[in-house]
This record gives C-alpha cells, structure tokens and sequence, in this order.
C-alpha cells in the first residue's frame, strides 16, 4: 500500500522550497570561499614551513657546534663551520682514540644503528665524528657517527678494536 | 559530485524532504531550519559519501537528526504558550492529515518513510538507527491504528 504523499501534507510550501534554494546558495559560496582561500592557506603554510624549518637547522648547527668545541677545543669551530670532508675509510684520533670513517648504513633513509647506540650509551662516553662521508658510490654524506666504546679497554687493545669504532 | 549536480539532487528530493520533517517537527519554521541546517552539512560532508547514489538515503538520514537535534534543543525550553495545532494544508486530505498527525511520535516517521516515501524496512531501520524489527513493529502499530480510523480507510478507498 502506498499512499499519495500531498494528500498527507499537501505540496511543498513555498517557503520551504526558498529556504532549500538559500541553502544550496550558500553552499555555493562557501565552496568559493573555500577555493579562494586555498592558495592564500597554501602560501601561508609554506612560509611556516620553511621558517621553521631554517630556524630548527640553525639551533641544531649551532648546537652540533658548540658541542665539538666545548669537547674537542676551539679549533673545531672553524673545523665544522667550514665543513670539513673526509672520505670513507680516514681516521681520526680524537683523545687518545682512532675513529674510522665507515659507510653509513642507510636503511629506508633511516639509520638504525643511532637510537641504538643511544641507548647503550647511557653510562659509557659517546664520541662523534665530526665530518662527511663520501659514500662508495661517490655522493657526499653528512655523518654523524654517534659511537662509543662498548669493549673493555683491555680488551679494545689486545684485540686492537678500538680502529674499528666510529 | 559539482555543486550544480548536488543542488539539482537536492531541488528533486525536497519533497521527500520536506515531508520527512513534517513528520518530526510540529513546528514549520523549525522544519525550514532542518532542511537547511541538514543541507549544508551535507555539502561539508559530501566527499565522505562514496556512493552517489545513496544520497537521498544519505540526506534523509542527516536531516533527520537535523530535525532530532531541534527537538532537543526545545527540550531544554519552557514554552510561554502552547502553539495551536496547524490546520491540514489545503490541497491536502484533512482526514489523512488528521491521522498523520495525530500518530504517536515514534510512529510517525517510520510510516511516513515507508507509506508515503516507499523506503523498504531495512532503509528506514538504517535512517533512524534502530533495529529492522523495531520498525515491522511501528509499521504494524501504525497499521492497527489506521484500520481503526474509518475516515481514513475511506480516504484511502480501502
């Protein structure tokens, strides 16, 4: 059984067919606004971005600079201002103890190993190279090893591991 | 979907529409708010539909709890005066509408919906978010009461 809808409520008012036809106007401005808004959202998000971004590389450079000064003395200033660029495989000693440049391992542009030694590093003496790496196949890599000594001194030497940390 | 689309579906179903809110809200200035409020937030929400042509299930159901969020609303107020009924609609039935109106609130929409707007059980269950055999139940209430009214079972021709 169906029964005829307008013999129920009768036809749509008229009103009631303004107030849905001023609806959808509205609708039809908002979409514009929206779209007018877009590019403006856009520009302003970028602009964000990249302030925040230059503003959080320059506290990081400065901090990574501070640090190797405060641990290795003033020469470094120069040293990481200028970037220094050493090849994979270059040694340095720094306190008494020789870090090697190694390949970075780069897991889906990640490195893994970092956290890791973070975590086993909380009661030894991290050292970092400071330097880039210049990878096998030629592009040059900015490296941060974050490394520490996690053998026994004793051991290190008779075993001559400590070339093979960093 | 373009605006243009959307607002051509929209002018067509507002029949529908308009009678889903009759069935809800005793007050017409109310309805116009629901069918607005209800539009709207339909077009915001529009990119979350993911088949087209589900939209009329799709607004009903919106508009609906347009209109259930406006008797809310009137919940919390305490009436001056109490507001007369509305007479029947002049090229409309004054028996059929006496007897739409004067259903039960719980009754109403689902007769609406199925008798005067052809939706299945299942549709309507999905409208007004209870379960199937909640709505058979008001269907058949809502049947009792009708064979019951004389004047409207002649209006009907039954």
């Amino acid at each position: 059984m169906r029964i005829d809808p307008e013999k129920v409520y009768g036809s749509v008012p008229e009103s009631f067919s303004h107030r849905v036809a001023y609806a959808l106007r509205q609708c039809e401005k908002e979409e514009t606004k929206t779209m007018k808004r877009k590019p403006v959202a856009a520009m302003m998000i970028t602009i964000l971005l990249l302030t925040l971004t230059t503003t959080a590389v320059a506290a990081v450079l400065s901090r990574t600079t501070e640090f190797f000064v405060f641990e290795y003395g003033e020469r470094y200033r120069e040293k990481m201002e200028s970037g220094v660029v050493a090849p994979v495989g270059q040694s340095t000693v720094l306190n008494g103890v020789t870090f090697t440049l190694d390949d970075a391992v780069i897991i889906q542009n990640k490195r893994p190993s970092l956290p890791v030694h973070f975590l086993y590093c909380r009661h030894c003496g991290l050292r970092i190279v400071d330097s880039c790496g210049v990878l096998s196949c030629g592009t040059c890599l900015i490296v941060f090893e974050v490394r520490h000594v996690y053998l026994h001194k004793t051991i290190q030497h008779f075993e001559c591991f400590n070339t093979l940390i960093a | 979907m373009t605006h243009d689309d959307f607002a051509a579906r929209i002018i067509a179903m507002q029949g529908t529409l308009y009678r889903v809110t009759c069935s809800i809200l005793p007050i017409h200035a109310d309805r116009e708010d629901a069918v607005q409020s209800a539009i709207e937030k339909a077009w915001r929400k529009l990119p979350s539909l993911r088949d087209d042509s589900r939209l009329q299930t799709w607004m009903v159901r919106i508009l609906i709890n347009e209109c259930y969020a406006i008797l809310r609303q009137h919940k919390r107020m305490s009436p001056v005066e109490t507001i007369p009924d509305s007479p029947a609609p002049p090229d409309a039935d004054p028996d059929l509408y006496r007897f739409f109106t004067s259903l039960p609130d719980t009754l109403r929409p689902a007769m609406v919906l199925h008798y005067l707007e052809g939706y299945e059980v299942k549709e309507i269950a999905r409208m007004l978010r209870i379960p199937a055999g909640t709505v058979k139940t008001r269907l058949m209430r809502g049947r009792e009461k009708l064979k019951e009214n004389e004047d409207v079972k002649e209006a009907l021709g039954l």
